[in-house]
């Protein structure tokens, strides 16, 4: 026969009975927060889970409470301790007393909190992250990135109205020195719950315009409390490692390194130093160029003194050389000068002499020449004169003799002895046979002359 | 005054190796002017990246924002 049924409220009330008595009076628990709540009334309702850390799987859960006057002080404690809001995916210690009410069930009375579990589990999981990250060998994979030669064109990731980003802005945009950047902000939720999707989502749209950035800020508004875990993210990190532009952040908390400020490129404490490290890389590259700029005109101005230098010198060595070479050959000219004055003294000196001694001969041999020319012609004179009186002489008595002959010979003499001459018209006549009859005849005598005319022949 | 595609670090560079030649006096006189010419193209364009706005850039980005809010 069956026994007869309890009640609910008598099952629920044995429930409560046997918890009370077995149960001690308060456990001290590890489990992670899977929700959270704060009602009007301040009482804190949460809900704990244990997962299986193979399969991900929840093997355990229960709903657990703070009341009102307990959470005023367990709050404070815990997130002064952890730097970290009570929030949930943390994994926490707490002291609970098993509670059982017939209307609600099972619920854990947390009491106290131990924070430094929770920051022990944190670190841990962290480590996990970063380790799971270097064994896929991803872990530096975004340090390894050239970091660009002029970074200027930035893409930022934060959300719109972070004071972080404004920061970020004023810092970089009224640089003193007037350097020029250009930002583009991808908006983005940085805390809690969503954050971890959020700035994945981002980081997907700037990886669509990769080409047009220079580098990736990721800075989050400064100073509250608020959950940083999303920083610790394994999937936001492994996106970082695998950016193609080197990341920046700025994330802002004094706590350890996030594992995305590990990550990433380079990592600053807040938004202003991200902004400030920008600004001192184009200040680098400045400098750089300022110096180069310095050094090219000290060197040309430096070239241009030593050519002309060169120059002055080169002309200086050859006038100096021009100098010598004039001086040289006119020690050479006048040296010749002087020779040929000498020698030409020389020359006409001797010269002279010979002339002289041709003139002494010459004068010498003309007298003698004179003079026996003068003897020769006297002698001459001498012989001529003997001949002529000789010849004269002959001359002369040939002379007598022939006048003594000429006498006789001169036809007056003859005619004398009565010869006569005949002429015909002037031309002596010596034979008849030239004469006709009735020719004029001139006949002259040794006295007078006849004309006649032939009658007879 | 330069191609297109130069960037500063090619510009950058390029004003290195004047400097060396510089240095080194490996340039002659005449080929001097037109080094020191070529120097002072490559700086004045490597100071408009640095303090100038390159319309270029400015538009893309822009660009991004209209894109962005659809």
């Amino acid at each position: 026969m069956q026994p007869k049924p309890l009640s609910l409220f008598e099952l629920n009330n044995q429930i409560k009975g046997i918890l009370k008595t077995n149960c001690e009076k308060s456990y001290w628990v590890t489990g992670e927060i899977s929700e959270i709540k704060v009602n009007h009334s301040g009482h804190c309702y949460l809900e704990l889970i244990q997962k299986d850390p193979a399969s991900d799987q929840i093997i355990a859960r229960s709903r657990a409470t703070i009341w009102a006057t307990g959470y005023r002080m367990i709050k404070p404690y815990f997130e002064t301790t952890t730097k970290q809001p009570l929030s949930t995916g943390l994994d926490i210690m707490i002291k609970v007393c098993v509670e059982f009410h017939e209307v609600y069930g099972l619920s854990l009375n947390i009491t106290d909190i131990e924070p430094v579990y929770t920051i022990g589990e944190l670190a841990l999981r962290k480590q996990n992250v970063i380790q799971r990250l270097n064994e896929e060998g991803v872990l530096e994979m975004n340090k390894e990135l050239e970091f660009p030669y002029l970074c200027h064109k930035i893409a930022v990731i934060s959300s719109v109205t972070a004071a972080g980003y404004e920061d970020f802005m004023d810092q970089l945009l009224s640089n003193s020195s007037g350097y020029k950047f250009y930002v583009k902000l991808f908006p983005a939720t940085m805390q809690g719950k969503e954050a971890e999707k959020s700035i994945i989502s981002s980081l997907d749209k700037i990886y669509q315009y990769e080409s047009v950035f220079d580098a990736v800020v990721i800075i989050r508004g400064g100073g509250s409390k608020a959950d940083l875990s999303c920083f610790d993210s394994y999937w936001l990190a492994y996106h970082i490692t695998q950016f193609p532009l080197p990341v920046l952040t700025g994330i802002g908390h004094e706590q350890d390194d996030s594992v995305v400020d590990l990550v990433a490129y380079n990592r600053f404490k807040t938004p202003t130093a991200v902004a400030s490290f920008l600004i001192d890389t184009i200040t680098e590259h400045d400098v750089n160029l300022h110096q180069v700029e310095e050094q090219i005109i000290h060197c040309v101005g430096e070239l241009i003194i030593d050519t002309q230098e060169i120059f002055v010198s080169v002309v200086a060595n050859m006038t100096q050389k021009i100098k010598d070479l004039v001086l040289r050959k006119n020690i050479i000219l006048q040296d010749f000068n002087f020779s040929l004055t000498t020698l030409a003294k020389k020359v006409v000196y001797h010269k002279k002499i010979v002339l002289n001694k041709r003139e002494t001969r010459l004068t010498i041999s003309s007298k003698n020449f004179w003079n026996n020319r003068q003897q020769d012609l006297q002698t001459f004179i001498k012989i001529l004169m003997k001949h002529l009186n000789f010849v004269f002489e002959k001359n002369k008595n040939r002379l007598e003799r022939f006048d003594d002959r000429i006498v006789y010979l001169n036809p007056r003499q003859i005619m004398k002895r009565g010869y006569s001459i005949t002429r015909k018209n002037g031309k002596v006549i010596k034979d008849s046979h030239s004469l006709e009859k009735g020719d004029d005849l001139e006949t002259i005598l040794y006295k007078g002359k006849i004309v006649s005319v032939l009658k007879k022949k | 005054m330069t191609q297109k595609k130069l960037t500063y670090k090619e510009a950058f560079s390029e004003l290195e190796n004047i400097l060396v030649k510089l240095e080194n006096n490996e340039l002659d006189v005449d080929e001097l002017t037109e080094s020191v010419k070529k120097a002072s193209e490559l700086i004045k364009f490597c100071k408009a990246k640095l303090f100038e706005t390159e319309e270029e850039v400015e538009k893309i980005i822009h660009d991004l924002d209209s894109e962005n809010n659809k």
